[in-house]
């Protein structure tokens, strides 16, 4: 016996109470789109009056009310007699019924048309000799009664499963079509006389022919570049829906483009092959799309996988599992996906078989090579120059503090003979040859051929897909394995089932599961020019021993040697061994959907996704690792020879674990109306999704490796820092987090098409979350959108040669949630190292007049194809308008809640086009295709509510928000430069005028600095071109660039005095050096001490700002198709690629020789990739 | 089977929609909460960085005890050399800021204590006594910064601090008469110290006995000898354990135990910028350490050229106390006695403290009249308190006597600044960009 509620106390289970809530949204959802549907599927009724009304007429009458055509010879219809009927509201099936029921005819219904035939099989060419009809009628057309062909591809295999579609004489697809069987054959009753038949293969080139009788063997090439024709299926997360049918604007990026490169990454294989903007500056988003949306929220765009906003790590997808991708660029596709999409929507879409296909495995594998960092193209200070400004700056008497401090801090090799040599414990003769073979030493050698080595990554998928009439099955087993150029292994295996079932003609089930275990372990220390190595340490000497580096004053490091302490030095090429994090991960997620077709236009769906992510990073510092010998040395007491370890010898452990569990639930309805004029598709649905993440942090000292024993420590007492003697505890790490995130969303989305010609669309939506804090009224955030489209094409006023022209318009809003939005004030909480009391510190302060950033776009897109499919392609205009953007207000310090607030403070606009041209130049043996995409995005602040007027406060160098009004969000706002006066001081400007005053300059009115331009590209794409010949097909990708400026090197003296060596230093040689040099330099004169007005005037000035302009040759991919064993029916097709990467810098307007995506830092090196690809 | 269906849709429209808020009361972070309990209150008061750390330095900085040489002034930033050499331009937003943090601090535990459940009148009225303890405490070493000399007569016309009484940020700030502010300080301080209890868990916690030092400071500062005396009095009456610097190891790179029984409220900041490792105390100020003097080597580091470094903190680390400890209260007492003429007696005070800071057998000072006890009691204030946040403000105080009058010096190469008595320098520019949100009136230079 159950026993409902049996807890008693009235109240429910949280489940009952969720499940029933959700079937009350469910229900209500129902009872709205029930009434409408009712009025629709009963209207296919057909009233028919007639009397001895000939049967043409007839049929003209039918097909008023139903749309249904009508297909026959006017020689058919010579026997025909006339029809007297008197039928209200009737069936249609049953109306042919009645008006076929005394004629010498037979019909059938196809599709949406009706094919009429005599009863006696009709012989030969009859519809050849026919003549007009004289009553001209406009469907009584001349058909061939019967068309037979057959589709082979380039070998003569047969093509079972092509499509064989009907196109008029206008070159429009009309609804009779068919596919050819397993030999290839195909057959179509009643082509009307110049119609064409367009026939299309999967992975082949679609060709079209005129209809003949017999059209003989049509061979099909394969699609010699990746990119397939296929129908586009716009998958919005929400629905799929024809391209065609979508008044927003997407952009769909296909199974073979995203084959094409072969990163392990999933989002990385899109630079060069969409609109996506890959931006490498540290400080900027990394992937944007159509610029942004805002300014101090987050820019980068929402994934969703397979229906549901993605909220594990995005390297758990292995890349062999994605079908395509969509990107949803405007309002209208955004504003579908809430408050977290107003910086445009990826939908990234896993694979699924394929109804009625055969059993197929699929193998692919490939080896990805990429040559390690040419660290020599790094522009550094020589040693020489270096090792002399060591010995003026311990002249001027930079190290005296250094040398004294009790802190003991580093002194580099060269000061300590310095000291040496002044402490007269070396010679002069002596010293001068210890640094003149300190000179001669970079050791960016030794780190290249011992700590780096060529990054490689091996990849491995094998799947299998099959279909039944009722059920799909697809299943993906992925391996990745990764060393990076540092030695860090990452690996990654991924299995994938994707199952669908039809458990009845209206119950479809569609399950998906994914597991991916993912681990790793760091690798080297990379090399680094700004830590106490300098670059004149060498790492090993000639017997190929590690040479001890200390990172204290090594001459107090030597005193306290023999004292029993560990060994406090630092090996950097054995640090790896000693010193890494090990991580890993699972990664569980699956997808249910069961779905109820309840009628022919209507559907419920309930999905429902769940996924579990666990994470394991453990840091481990074994004894022999510098940190721990390190931190145990400072915890170390000596009393009289007796040595006192307070913490206990062993290696030191942070275990850090994170678990991450989400589940969403959905619920949504989906009609589906195509009357003969009216036509509707929405959906409307109900959302809930939680998010739990969990994390540990736990240390352990003193661990024994081998019996795994745990040291104990005392976190209680304090104990006396070895170096300065200051009491301490010992570091506690240990911490818990824990995160729910909660998001209630309701969403409608709707089109209604008329006569195929205008759609109008539009979508609601709302949204709540458990923002910390917040009023629950206030936690609702509405979102909308609304579009129109017009198919020119259909307006019989228009007549061009077009085989597809649509005109798009949308306008949405969309939004972004502040968390900050808190009613209260919200305190963090930590425990006090000092005085082991639980503490907290607020972190928001409560201000109920923030509001959410509203993003509004205007879209207005154009989709064209021209010249039987040799140009097609998008172009979209669009609008932006971001209002109530959030950003850091300077605030009263006397308020003591910081030094700035987030406010409502600012406003911006963004316009911009994109372009998507497919061209496809020749189609004969040689075959030709380009790929181009451009874009245009220039977005500026419209307002920015700024309280400073002082020049070094509204300093931007691409990296931070511009403030300007009128100017670009990230832009260069710098010092003007003038080059150098006669004593080698950079020249700046106040009022117009050339000046040194550099305190003024600093200070003066922000009108005074120069805005260079954007930091960001205005124009930039990028052009593919493939060319096959025969089985070899030639693939180059460049990607362009431009109409923005970046951060050249300069030279920072500052950074130079701290020894913190920066790349850029190299110009040190051409600084001033005296009277006459400002004529060829821009470098200053180094001057000690710093000073520091001067050196920020100069290093935040236009002297630093290069235009980035560049074309750059993105890659280069040669693939060569097979197909092996001919004599196998189906064939073996094979594919074997060969692709080059980051080829380098064809144009750049710049002179600096730096790439302006990079910057200062180094670039990535070449990247090769060799692979092949089997299905059997 | 459309009867069925619509008689379930009716049943389930009839059940509420009651599921939905109460997800979205879920709590998003488990490490944030409101302000709506003891423990989250106490915890505020607790914070060690915010409320007992990050003290302001400006005023030692500004100080006649260190100085710095051609070498380390040229090396450090414009801003900290103009503090040194009391210029304007000091770009002092951060010590500033830190400071009215404590104070914001306090007034949102202030204002939260009404909504507060479930809690003991006791634990109540402890913590509304730490907020206006903290409060005060901090008004009064801002005062000491940005506010000029204390003078009665003159103390209504003067400019005070930016008083914060609520936690509100959107409330304008404005800047009140050096009057008012002392005025708020010291009722903060009265109410203070009838709500909190005598014994504190740990020195970062105030209690009774350090609203009553804060009050005889600041009674000293108003020149109300008599209070002041009273209230360094009721300290001493219940705590007199004095540190024996007999016992500490002056070998050790920091010999003063952090959190020792002489200290009654701990609060530290960073020495000052860069300072720490520059600033070398003033010869003639060491010089004055007598060789028996245990502070001799206690609280000097010698540098690699001969120079002087202060190590004496009571932090016990690198960084400047900036609390109230016992030997300020037998100083005050001291003062106070000499001043009110009680020449022995201030003698005797003082002899109880240098007793705990000489070598065994030392002989105790003595004064003929209470001008000279005054003179030995300022100097030993200034040997003992070195470092501790109290000579800027001494030097303001004392400014204001004949006798004690000093003209402050720096001297870098050849360049010499001067700061006299009385000049609007003593009160120290306020953040530029204070001035500029908010338009209160800046300090005259």
């Amino acid at each position: 016996m159950y026993t409902i509620n049996a807890n008693g106390g009235g109240t429910l289970h949280p489940f009952i109470r969720r499940f029933l809530f959700i079937m009350r949204i469910a229900t209500f959802l129902l009872l709205v789109l029930f009434v409408q549907v009712s009025a629709h599927t009963f209207g296919q009724k057909v009233t028919l009056v007639t009397k001895n009304t000939p049967l043409t007429e007839v049929f003209r009458q039918i097909h008023a009310q139903t749309a249904y055509d009508f297909v026959f010879t006017t020689s058919t219809l010579s026997d025909a007699k006339p029809v007297t009927l008197n039928l209200q509201h009737v069936e249609l099936a049953d109306v042919l019924e009645q008006v076929f029921a005394s004629q010498p005819l037979e019909y059938s219904v196809n599709d949406k048309s009706v094919v009429v035939t005599k009863r006696e099989r009709a012989e030969g060419l009859t519809g050849r000799t026919g003549l007009p009809s004289e009553e001209g009628e406009t469907y009584l057309v001349l058909a061939y009664p019967e068309v037979r062909g057959r589709v082979v591809d380039s070998l003569g295999q047969p093509l079972e499963g092509a499509s064989v579609r009907v196109l008029n004489a206008e070159g429009k697809r009309t609804t009779l079509q068919t596919k050819t069987d397993n030999e290839g054959y195909f057959e179509l009753k009643n082509v009307p006389e110049g119609y064409q038949l367009e026939l299309s293969y999967i992975g082949h080139v679609a060709t079209t022919i005129m209809v003949a009788a017999d059209v003989g063997i049509v061979v099909l090439k394969a699609v010699p570049s990746e990119l397939e024709e296929v129908e586009v299926m716009v998958n919005t997360g929400y629905q799929t829906l024809p391209k065609e049918r979508a008044t927003g604007s997407f952009e769909v990026i296909s199974n073979s483009a995203l084959n094409t490169l072969n990163a392990p990454n999933v989002l990385q294989r899109l630079e060069g092959l969409s609109s996506l903007n890959f931006d490498k500056h540290p400080n900027r988003p990394e992937i944007t799309l159509r610029g942004f949306s805002t300014i101090n929220g987050p820019k980068s765009p929402l994934i969703i996988v397979d229906n549901f906003p993605y909220d594990g790590d995005i390297n758990n997808l292995d890349p062999s599992n994605i079908e395509s991708i969509t990107l949803l660029k405007d309002g209208a596709a955004s504003s579908i996906w809430g408050t977290r999409a107003g910086n445009g929507v990826i939908v990234v879409t896993t694979k699924s078989g394929k109804r009625n296909s055969p059993s197929r495995f699929s193998l692919e594998s490939n080896v990805q090579v990429q040559l390690k960092p040419d660290l020599f193209r790094l522009d550094l200070i020589s040693n020489e120059d270096l090792i002399s400004v060591e010995r003026f700056l311990f002249q001027a008497g930079r190290y005296t503090n250094d040398e004294s401090s009790p802190a003991r801090p580093y002194l580099s090799p060269v000061v300590v003979k310095l000291i040496q040599n002044r402490d007269k414990v070396i010679t002069d003769q002596e010293l001068e040859a210890s640094l003149s073979a300190l000179g001669a030493l970079d050791n960016r050698r030794q780190y290249l051929d011992k700590l780096y080595r060529n990054e490689t990554t091996q990849r491995y998928a094998l799947s299998h897909s099959f279909g039944g009439a009722n059920f799909t099955s697809y299943n993906n087993l992925a391996y990745t394995r990764g060393i990076s150029d540092l030695s860090a292994i990452n690996n990654r295996l991924s299995f994938q089932n994707s199952t669908n079932i039809s458990l009845s003609p209206k119950i479809d089930l569609d399950m998906r599961l994914m597991y991916t275990k993912i681990d790793g372990r760091s690798g080297n220390e990379g090399y680094k020019n700004n830590t106490n190595i300098r670059p004149y340490t060498s790492l090993i000497d000639e017997m190929g021993q590690n040479i001890p580096i200390a990172l204290y004053n090594p001459i107090w490091l030597q005193s306290i040697e023999g004292s029993g302490l560990l060994d406090w030095h630092k090996y950097p090429l054995e640090e790896h061994k000693y010193s890494f994090v090990s991580n890993g991960s699972d990664f569980l997620t699956t997808n249910v959907r069961i779905g109820y077709k309840m009628l022919d236009a209507l559907r419920f769906d309930f999905m429902y996704n769940t996924g579990l992510e666990a994470n394991r990073l453990d840091r481990k510092n074994l004894a022999g690792s510098y940190f721990t010998r390190d931190l145990l040395n400072r915890y170390t007491v000596l009393d009289e020879g007796n040595v006192q370890h307070n913490i206990p010898y062993g290696d030191i452990i942070d275990l850090n674990a994170n678990r991450m569990n989400y589940s969403n639930y959905r619920v949504q309805a989906t009609v589906d109306i195509n009357g003969p004029t009216h036509g509707f598709a929405g959906i409307a649905g109900f959302e809930i999704r939680t998010l739990n993440t969990q994390g540990t942090l736990h240390r352990q000292y003193g661990v024994d490796p081998e019996v795994l024993t745990v040291g104990k420590v005392d976190y209680n007492r304090q104990f006396p820092d070895f170096i300065s003697g200051r009491m301490q505890f010992i570091p506690f790490v240990d911490d818990n987090t824990m995160k729910t995130n909660v998001n209630i969303s309701q969403f409608f989305n709707g089109s209604y098409v008329y006569k195929g010609k205008y759609t109008l669309s539009g979508s609601a939506r709302r949204d709540a979350s458990n923002v910390f804090g917040v009023n629950t009224n206030d936690r609702w955030t509405p979102l909308w959108s609304l579009g129109a489209m017009w198919n020119l094409l259909e307006e019989p006023w228009i007549n061009l040669p077009f085989e597809n022209l649509k005109l798009k318009m949308t306008y949405g809003q969309s939004g972004l949630v502040n968390n900050s939005r808190s009613a209260k004030t919200v305190l963090n909480y930590r425990t006090s190292a000092v005085t082991n009391f639980v503490t907290a510190v607020p972190t928001q302060y409560p201000n109920p007049e923030l509001r959410w950033e509203k993003s509004n776009m205007f879209n207005l897109g154009l989709d064209f194809s021209i010249g039987n499919g040799t140009v097609s392609g998008d172009i979209a205009y669009y609008h932006k308008i971001g209002k109530d953007l959030l950003g850091p207000s300077p605030v009263d310090l006397s308020t003591g809640v910081g030094t700035s607030l987030i406010r409502n403070v600012a406003s911006m606009k963004g316009t911009g086009v994109d372009l998507n041209l497919n061209i496809h130049f020749l189609k004969r043996s040689i075959d030709w295709r380009s790929h181009v995409l451009f874009s245009y995005n220039r977005n500026s602040v419209t307002d920015y509510n700024v309280v400073s007027t002082s020049s070094f406060q509204m300093l931007s160098q691409g990296g931070s928000i511009n403030p300007i009004v009128g100017k670009s969000l990230y832009g260069f706002l710098s010092y003007d430069f003038r080059g150098l006066d006669e004593n080698g001081n950079p020249l700046s400007t106040l009022a117009n005028l050339p000046s040194v005053d550099y305190g003024a300059i600093r200070t003066a009115h922000y009108e005074n600095l120069i805005y260079s331009g954007s930091a960001t590209p205005i124009f930039f794409g990028s052009v593919g071109n493939s060319v096959a010949y025969k089985s070899f097909t030639m693939s180059i990708n460049v990607q362009y660039k431009l109409g923005h400026y970046f951060l050249g090197n300069a030279m920072v003296y500052n950074s130079l005095v701290n020894m913190d060596i920066q790349n850029g230093s190299g110009l040190y040689k051409k600084r001033w050096k005296e009277k006459g040099d400002e004529l060829h330099t821009d470098v200053p004169s180094f001057l000690y001490p710093i000073n520091s007005n001067r050196e920020q005037i100069y290093t935040a000035s236009t002297a630093g700002v290069e235009r980035a302009d560049h074309i750059r040759l993105q890659f280069v991919r040669l693939a060569y198709d097979v197909v092996l064993r001919r004599d196998v029916e189906s064939g073996i097709p094979l594919k074997i690629f060969l692709t080059a990467e980051n080829l380098g810098i064809i144009w750049r307007k710049t002179d600096s020789g730096l790439d302006p995506d990079y910057g200062a830092t180094l670039p990535p090196n070449r990247r090769f990739t060799a692979g092949f690809s089997i299905i059997f | 089977m459309k009867n069925i269906f619509h008689w379930t849709l009716r049943l389930i429209l009839l059940t509420n929609l009651f599921a939905c808020n109460s997800m979205l009361e879920e709590i998003p972070d488990r490490k944030l909460a409101t302000p709506n309990s003891v423990k989250a209150l106490r915890a505020m008061m607790d914070e060690d960085f915010a409320i007992n750390g990050s003290s302001n330095g400006l005023g030692e900085s500004s100080t006649d005890d260190y100085y710095l040489t051609t070498q380390d002034y040229e090396a450090i930033g414009l801003n900290q050399r103009n503090l040194y050499t009391w210029q304007s331009d000091i770009g002092s937003e951060d010590a500033y800021m830190v400071m009215y943090r404590k104070i914001n601090i306090a007034n949102i535990v202030l204002e939260s204590l009404t909504d507060i459940r479930n809690a003991t009148p006791q634990e109540l009225t402890t913590l509304k006594g730490e907020a206006l303890f903290v409060r005060a405490n901090t008004l009064l070493a801002l005062a000491a910064v940005y506010t000029k000399p204390y003078l009665e007569e003159q103390a209504t016309q003067e400019f005070g601090l930016i008083l914060r009484k609520s936690s509100d940020f959107n409330v304008p700030s404005y800047r009140s008469t050096l009057k008012e502010t002392y005025d708020y300080i010291e009722s903060d301080l009265l109410e203070a110290s009838r709500l909190l209890p005598m014994e504190s868990a740990h020195v970062h916690r105030a209690n009774r006995l350090a609203a009553f030092s804060l009050m005889s400071r600041l009674h000293l500062i108003k020149s109300d000898y008599e209070a002041a005396e009273r209230y360094a009095d009721s300290v001493l009456a219940n705590r007199n354990s004095l540190l024996d610097y007999n016992t500490l190891d002056s070998t050790l790179r920091y010999p003063m135990p952090p959190f020792n029984h002489e200290i009654i409220y701990h609060t530290q900041g960073a020495n000052g910028f860069t300072f720490s490792a520059r600033a070398k105390i003033d010869t003639l100020l060491f010089d004055s350490y007598a060789p028996n003097d245990r502070r001799r080597t206690l609280f000097f580091f010698t540098n690699t050229d001969g120079s002087k470094r202060f190590k004496g903190s009571y932090v016990g680390g690198e960084q400047r106390f900036s609390g109230l400890a016992l030997d300020e209260i037998y100083l005050t007492k001291a003062e106070c006695l000499a001043r009110g003429g009680k020449v022995s007696q201030a003698m005797d005070t003082l002899n109880q403290l240098l007793s705990k800071r000489y070598r065994l057998g030392f002989t105790a000072e003595v004064a003929d009249d209470a001008t000279e006890a005054l003179d030995i009691i300022l100097n030993e204030r200034r040997k003992q308190l070195l470092m501790r946040d109290i000579r800027w403000q001494d030097i303001k105080r004392l400014n204001r006597e004949e006798r004690y009058r000093k003209v402050l010096v720096r001297r870098i190469g050849d360049q010499l600044w001067e700061l006299k008595p009385g000049e609007n320098r003593f009160a120290l520019p306020l953040p530029e960009s204070v001035v500029e949100i908010t338009g209160v009136p800046q300090n005259p230079t």
